[in-house]
């Protein structure tokens, strides 16, 4: 009679042979003590293992992980860069926009209050006047005092407000998606 | 203490109660702990890496099937951690000693002593076991997994898989002869 190998036994023990050699494993066993000796053995060791108690844990995990879960999660490396390039982008646009901004804005003093409100009043009183003439409103659009021609202008704020979205967008990210 | 099923506590983590991740740390840390104990043999790393585990199931919340228990699959994160971390660091000599039993024989009822010798015989006995052979027990007696499973877990050949335990499990055998016959 041929007995039984160590892997038919483990195989046999874990469910793990097809039925109909199960079903021959099985009326072997039944016929050969040796190999339903070793397959004792086998079981017995599987019975002990899986029986072992679990150790005691020396102190309570949760506390630890809720206070790791309520810090802000660090920012992966390359978000850390995205910023500072943000930021790099932000002053380049702001040189590039500043004869824009002084032609749009031509004050050289930040403005006082009563200038502001006369300057309010002003403006009511120019869009009363707008209002009185709107049949003959033509609109002209200002002269930046800018050299760029339009496509660059264009690609320019274009590059910056995606960066910004991508930027933000990713630093408003829940905590819970980014990675630890 | 919470006693809401983990499907709600799960829910209610993802929308961002960390109060309720923390309940559910409490019901599975110790199991969590214990696989890693069982795979690194140090308790130290094996707190370290259970909390680690906890981080990245939290990470992952998203994903989790509620269908399905939170027990098996947080014990699976753990044991993929501590699988990357022997692959990183392999173990070259399991400490034991102090980690091993800790209750005071004279205390003990002479039945349950005996008992825990032998636990800590077969735990000592399947620490010195080779990485390699201590995870596929793991992943087969604790987290009952089947082969496929195994091989799926392991990224292994099926007959990789079961040869690695077959020889797991004759290895443990002698250890443990071994260390009756002494």
């Amino acid at each position: 009679m041929k007995h039984l190998s160590d892997e038919t036994l483990n195989e046999y023990l874990d469910a793990a042979l097809a039925a109909a050699q199960q079903a021959d494993a099985q009326s072997h066993l039944a016929a050969c003590p040796a190999c339903a000796m070793r397959l004792s053995e086998f079981q017995n060791l599987f019975t002990e293992l899986e029986a072992m108690p679990d150790l005691a844990l020396d102190l309570n995990l949760a506390p630890v992980i809720v206070t790791r879960l309520g810090r802000p999660a660090a920012l992966p490396g390359y978000l850390r860069w995205l910023a500072f390039f943000q930021l790099a982008t932000a002053g380049l646009a702001l040189a590039l926009g500043w004869q824009l901004i002084r032609a749009i804005f031509p004050l050289e003093m930040p403005p006082q209050f009563s200038a502001l409100a006369a300057g309010f009043s002003g403006l009511v009183a120019a869009d009363l006047n707008l209002l009185s003439s709107l049949p003959k409103f033509s609109f002209e659009i200002p002269s930046p005092g800018l050299d760029l021609p339009a496509t660059t202008l264009t690609i320019a704020i274009v590059s910056v407000s995606l960066l910004w979205l991508a930027g933000n967008g990713l630093l408003l990210t829940p905590r819970s998606r980014r990675q630890p | 203490m919470d006693d809401s099923p983990d499907r709600d506590l799960i829910l209610r983590a993802r929308r961002g109660e960390t109060e309720a991740f923390g309940e559910l740390v409490c019901r599975t840390q110790l199991a969590v702990f214990n696989v890693c104990y069982r795979l690194l043999g140090e308790r130290r790393e094996a707190e370290d890496l259970a909390q680690e585990a906890f981080m990245r199931a939290y990470t992952r919340l998203d994903s989790f099937d509620l269908e399905r228990p939170f027990l098996p699959w947080i014990r699976r994160v753990a044991a993929n951690l501590c699988l990357n971390r022997l692959s990183e660091h392999p173990p070259t000599l399991v400490q034991l000693s102090e980690d091993l039993e800790r209750a005071d024989p004279e205390e003990e009822p002479a039945a349950r002593l005996e008992q825990n010798e032998r636990s800590e015989q077969i735990r000592a006995a399947l620490l010195a076991l080779p990485p390699r052979y201590r995870v596929a027990l793991e992943l087969r007696h604790f987290q009952e997994l089947s082969y496929e499973e195994m091989a799926q877990t392991l990224n292994l050949p099926l007959s990789d898989v079961k040869s690695d335990l077959f020889r797991a499990r004759k290895m443990l055998a002698v250890k443990l002869k071994n260390e009756t016959s002494l």
